[in-house]
């Protein structure tokens, strides 16, 4: 039993090495206890995200034999612990960086006053480690927000997120289109961006869809690739997202089917730099087809 | 049909399915790229580093 237990601090503490290189903290504070019962350990405490509970569970499931493991661990970013927080905040400058470490050099996205509260999950240094309501999880300039000390969190009760199987009935999809004119050949492209003077390929996709409809999409394109209903290359339609591979690096990249009298795709190019609007036979000989989704249809 | 490396359940890939194209295990969840049709070849996917 003696064993186990130490080999069980051995994996919470390399894990929580791991974490802290990745989010520049340390939330991930899980202790140990031996219950009554022979053989039976609990573990208990705080830790981020849903990803590092499973990867807890993987890693005592593989190294632990014959143990018998009982979790008491709250995921500080799921939907159960959004009561528990009682800080909140709200962009205040035009542009704000969200980075996914603490020295703010790995720009994960930008938010802007227009976007909804966040919770504010940790703070230090005058830096906050915050949730957005697209569930991005990454650290941000205190002075560049406002911070509420109470609880907000009745501001995401109504969330309209895109779900997988979901295809969310519209009243036209031009609105989208129309959405997305403002960025062609204006707004260049930057990896982590999201505003009108440069954005990324799956904040594109984020920004036009909450735009037109409300709708929520994830922040990454591999995330946005399991919404909605899977559509093959042949059959692909006006609106539906389009995930496809670079051929130089292999990066995954999304964009919008723009398919009205031509077949056309609107994307943020890495290859141009920009937010661009071209043919999709142009676009498939420099981007691999990696699949095809449908997360809106038009009202009949 | 091809095997998913991951859980060893066979995966069952559509007529209209490309090269290339993701998927996702229907049993254990993992992704896949399809990398080819005939014979039905799927590798599990790995992104690239921005
Ligand atoms: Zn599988």
């Amino acid at each position: 039993m003696n064993d186990k237990i130490q080999k069980l601090n051995s994996i919470i503490k390399e894990l929580k090495k791991s974490f802290t290189k990745k989010y520049g903290c340390v939330i991930f504070d899980i202790s140990l206890k031996k219950l009554k019962q022979e053989n039976q350990i609990m573990l208990s405490g705080n830790c981020l995200t849903a990803k590092q509970l499973e990867l807890l569970k993987k890693a005592v499931k593989s190294e632990i034999e014959g143990a018998d493991v009982h979790y008491d661990i709250r995921v500080l970013t799921s939907q159960s612990s959004l009561h528990h927080l009682k800080c909140w905040g709200r962009a205040e400058k035009f542009i704000v960086n969200v980075t996914s470490d603490f020295e703010g050099e790995k720009l994960s996205t930008q938010i802007s006053p227009d976007d909804n509260y966040f919770k504010i999950i940790l703070q230090k240094n005058f830096r906050s480690l915050v949730q957005l309501d697209d569930n991005t999880v990454g650290w941000l300039d205190d002075n560049n927000i406002y911070v509420f000390k109470k609880d907000l969190s009745e501001t995401w009760d109504n969330l309209n997120i895109v779900r997988k199987g979901d295809v969310k009935t519209v009243n036209s999809i031009a609105s989208l289109i129309d959405e997305s004119f403002p960025y062609i050949n204006q707004a260049r492209y930057l990896h982590g961006g999201k505003s009108a003077v440069a954005i990324d390929c799956s904040a594109l996709m984020q920004t036009i869809f909450r735009r037109a409809f409300g709708l929520i999409l994830p922040r990454h394109s591999l995330d946005q690739m399991k919404l909605g209903i899977r559509v093959p290359k042949n059959d692909l339609q006006n609106a539906d997202l389009v995930f496809a591979r670079s051929n130089r690096n292999k990066i995954m990249h999304v964009g919008l089917a723009f398919f009205d009298e031509k077949r056309m795709i609107i994307h943020a190019c890495l290859r141009e730099k920009m937010v661009i609007c071209e043919s999709i036979d142009v676009f498939f000989k420099y981007y691999t087809f990696a699949g095809a989704r449908r997360i809106v249809k038009e009202e009949k | 049909m091809a095997k998913c490396p991951e859980c060893g359940e066979f995966v069952k890939l559509l007529g209209d399915m490309e090269i290339g194209e993701i998927i996702e295990c229907d049993t254990c969840g993992v992704e896949l790229e399809i990398i080819s049709l005939d014979p039905e070849k799927i590798k599990i996917f790995e992104e690239e580093e921005k």
